[in-house]
């Protein structure tokens, strides 16, 4: 368990609310009627800014009419869907839970020997938040409240998380955040929105690569992966295109609904693990989406006379982004949307093996799968492949039994093959909150005091999974026989 | 034979215990009614000239296979349905039902002058008893009430619920507002207070249009388009708390359909979880409520290509939600066999039996 101070009582008035980064998590922090919540700042639901939302009394009614307005109990209400959760417990009206964090009022004198209290840093969380989503902040963010300075007469609001605040210094583990802003949003096709994107302060942007993506950081913390479709010469803007995804957890469908020109974005990046490499020739095949890093590689290709060609499939003609640009090419682009020609003949195209010639392919998984059994005869090497996710089966592995032990009581559960840690110690009276059940939302997140934990959850970043000091109850696992959980 | 495969088209073979939730009796004439009308309603009758409500015969257009299938004219020029004798001879013999609930759906609500509708509406019920009730123990029937003021039905609930025959009140789903507004709760009362079932049916007053937007043109969009109106009431019931206020109330919806029911579930579940908050009443999801006390019959079963059919089925989440029903003597086309094909063997006997035998206490 890690304590927090986050601000002196006198900081977040009677109805007002803080927003905090702590451990890497977006933590809101409120004082109603001089008692103090705090819930995780992310919806279950789809990932919104939940802690922007508005906070409301209990209403309730035994009967048609008979209605029962409490504010003994407040609830905090999602300001994208209106679902409601108890400011306590943060349980709503069904399974959907987001996460509590306990908070309290101590004074600097206790504090002092007990937080690692540092000095007055840079950023102390000195900023209320009012409600809705398009309410301004009072004061510019990122709000970390690690290093807040203590004092002896004061009085401190603390917040307990799990895990220990060393593990994952905030900002340490990741690359610089960038505050962007977007400048234009156009259709590129059905259901493609492109995006242009520049820094909120107007410096130049990182340079990158063909092939880069960038993390695009949505409010309420919600983050994807998109490639950089733009041109690599321009540095003060960068373009990603955005498929409106079917079964969109929020970030596309939030992208494609809400976003507007002038709202702000944080940015991470670029990254590369799809980079361009020397070859005599190249053969370029996308699917759908996944022309979007091929369309700088072609344009660098293009540019410097090389040999190529591209096999562009689609869906239909009109959901397929880029394809006039590429068009122009004639002669060595091909357009093949489904609805009129089928499937895309791999084996004709990649039946003869051709030394020198480098296959980049980028789309939806089968697509990669067909591509590699098609071109399994080539030079080793010669195919370089991105997936939009990564392989999916984060939630797969062996599952065997283990034991939990209750650090705070000692008790041991047993954790049967086929159930989880959550449902074990549910079932053992102890409970856990979860809502996805599937590793995404955070919800459950439970400090590790002993053990090896197997991690299959979507919501820690690589380095808290490293450090193993926290775990997502609902869905991780343990590599050793025994897991010590600070329950 | 012919018998035989008569019956294998209303039962699609099954043979175990049978219970139909839905099968019709017609009032032939107003002549029926005259020895169980009070004496002032009698005068008026004979003075005015009155035969029926004015109404009934949109519903049920004379000649449409929907109205009275072929099979089920009778050969003595009465109308069909219109006496026990066709009945056992068509349904309750061939068919081997052990109960079955008879819905006599006569317009009532299309009368306007309240005194006389009640008037009607009592005759109706006296003469189900007589007729009908006491001269065949498979037999248990729906009450009618008159459908302009809820005070009015509830007296005549009181009235005559207490019989061991009547296990339900038939409701036409085309009412002058929705079953549940506040003013209908002193009927829903009634029918909890006399252990009964709310049927709602097909059908209904004049005063609401059978779409949200006016009257249709023409038959088919009417009979198709009805499937509205259930849903709106569907959407008024839960919405409106009843169940909350009479928590031992039992609705069924009668030649309503189900196959839309899965969809608008869901979509009723989805909005509430950001909705709650209008209805606080409404304490759960809606499609618990449902499942624990709506019942549906089986017809018309919009069968359909088979896949989609069962899916839709699976989407009702529940093997306990619907009940036989022949429908009689209205010609729906469609076998049960293609219901039972699309549910595992273990729901076979709560279709056929088991969940009309627990909705009506048989």
């Amino acid at each position: 368990m890690a304590k927090h101070v986050v601000a002196k009582i006198s900081e977040i008035a009677e109805g007002d609310r803080l927003i905090v980064s702590l451990q890497g998590r977006s933590i809101g922090i409120f004082n109603v009627r001089g008692k103090f919540y705090g819930l995780l700042n992310r919806c279950p639901h789809q990932g919104a800014e939940l802690c922007r939302g508005s906070i409301l009394g209990q209403l309730e009614a035994d009967g048609p009419g008979q209605l029962e307005w409490s504010d003994e109990r407040c609830l905090l209400q999602c300001p994208w869907h209106g679902w409601e959760y108890d400011l306590e417990t943060g349980q709503s009206h069904f399974d959907s839970r987001v996460r509590p964090y306990p908070v309290g009022v101590e004074p600097g004198g206790r504090l002092r020997g007990e937080v690692d209290a540092g000095e007055a840093a840079q950023a102390t969380a000195t900023a209320t938040i009012a409600s809705g989503l398009s309410a301004p902040l009072l004061k510019e963010g990122p709000f970390v409240a690690e290093t807040y300075p203590v004092a002896v007469e004061d009085d401190y609001v603390v917040v307990t998380l799990p895990g220990s605040a060393a593990t994952a210094p905030p900002g340490s583990e990741r690359p610089a955040e960038l505050d962007a802003i977007v400048s234009a949003v156009e259709r590129a096709a059905e259901g493609v929105l492109l995006l242009t994107l520049a820094r909120a302060d107007g410096e130049a942007l990182p340079a990158w690569q063909p092939g880069a993506h960038v993390d695009l950081i949505l409010p309420g913390g919600l983050e994807r992966q998109y490639s950089l479709c733009g041109d690599p010469a321009e540095t003060g803007r960068w373009q990603v295109a955005v498929l409106r995804e079917a079964e969109s957890r929020g970030g596309s469908a939030w992208i494609h609904s809400q976003l507007r020109v002038g709202d702000r974005l944080g940015l991470r990046g670029p990254r590369n693990h799809f980079q361009l490499v020397e070859a005599d020739a190249y053969l370029f095949i996308a699917g759908g989406i996944g022309i979007t890093p091929l369309v700088p590689m072609i344009d660098r290709v293009a540019a410097a006379g090389g040999e190529w060609e591209l096999l562009y499939g689609g869906r239909r003609r009109r959901s397929m982004a880029f394809a006039e640009r590429l068009a122009a090419h004639s002669g060595r682009v091909a357009l093949w949307p489904q609805e009129e020609l089928g499937l895309l003949d791999l084996e004709a195209l990649l039946e003869a093996p051709r030394a020198g010639t480098a296959i980049y392919c980028c789309g939806p998984e089968p697509l990669i799968r067909a591509v590699e059994a098609a071109s399994a005869a080539w030079p080793a090497g010669s195919l370089h492949v991105e997936r939009f996710r990564p392989k999916p089966g984060a939630l797969e592995g062996p599952n065997s039994a283990f034991e939990v032990v209750l650090g705070r009581s000692g008790t041991t559960v047993a954790v049967a093959a086929e159930e989880t840690v959550a449902e074990a110690l549910e079932a053992a009276g102890v409970d856990i909150p979860t809502s996805c059940r599937e590793g995404i939302c955070g919800t459950c997140e439970t400090a590790v005091l002993e053990g090896e934990v197997d991690h299959r959850d979507s919501f820690l970043t690589d380095e808290e999974r490293e450090a193993g000091a926290t775990m997502m109850a609902c869905c991780s696992r343990a590599r050793s026989s025994r897991l010590v959980l600070d329950v | 034979m012919a018998v035989l495969e008569e019956r294998d088209k209303l039962t699609g073979g099954w043979t175990g215990r049978l219970l139909d939730a839905d099968v019709h009796a017609t009032v032939p004439s107003i002549e029926v009614l005259k020895p169980y009308l009070e004496p002032y309603w009698l005068e008026f009758v004979n003075e005015t000239g009155f035969e029926a409500p004015p109404w009934t015969g949109t519903f049920y257009p004379p000649g449409a296979e929907t109205t009275v299938a072929p099979e089920w004219i009778p050969g003595d020029g009465r109308p069909a349905a219109s006496s026990l004798d066709h009945l056992r001879q068509h349904i309750l013999d061939p068919c081997g039902v052990e109960r079955a609930v008879l819905n006599c759906y006569w317009g009532i609500e299309a009368v306007r002058h309240p005194d006389f509708a009640l008037g009607l509406a009592r005759a109706v019920n006296d003469w189900l008893v007589e007729e009908w009730l006491e001269r065949d123990e498979r037999l248990r029937a729906s009450l009618v009430v008159p459908g302009f003021v809820p005070e009015e039905a509830a007296a005549e609930i009181d009235r005559v619920g207490g019989h061991p025959g009547f296990v339900q009140v038939l409701l036409p789903v085309r009412s002058s507002r929705l079953y549940g507004q506040r003013p209908w709760h002193p009927m829903f009362a009634a029918i909890e207070r006399n252990d009964l079932v709310a049927g709602i049916h097909y059908g209904g007053t004049p005063d609401a249009a059978p779409t949200p937007t006016g009257y249709p043109s023409w038959f088919l969009e009417e009979y198709v388009g009805h499937v509205q109106t259930f849903q709106a009431q569907l959407l008024s019931l839960v919405g409106e708390g009843l169940f909350e206020k009479f928590p031992k109330l039992r609705v069924s919806l009668l030649e309503s359909g189900f196959t839309w029911l899965g969809p608008t579930l869901w979509r009723m579940d989805k909005e509430w979880k950001g909705l709650r908050r209008d209805v606080p009443w409404v304490k759960q999801l809606p499609s618990k409520t449902v499942h624990e006390h709506i019942k549906v019959s089986v017809q018309p079963l919009d069968a359909g290509p088979p896949e989609g059919f069962r899916r839709a089925v699976e989407w009702l989440d529940s093997d306990e939600l619907l009940m036989y029903a022949s429908d009689y003597p209205h010609g729906q086309g469609d076998c049960i066999s293609q219901l039972l094909d699309v549910l595992p063997e273990a729901a076979h006997a709560k279709l056929m039996a088991a969940n009309a035998a627990a909705q009506y206490r048989l």
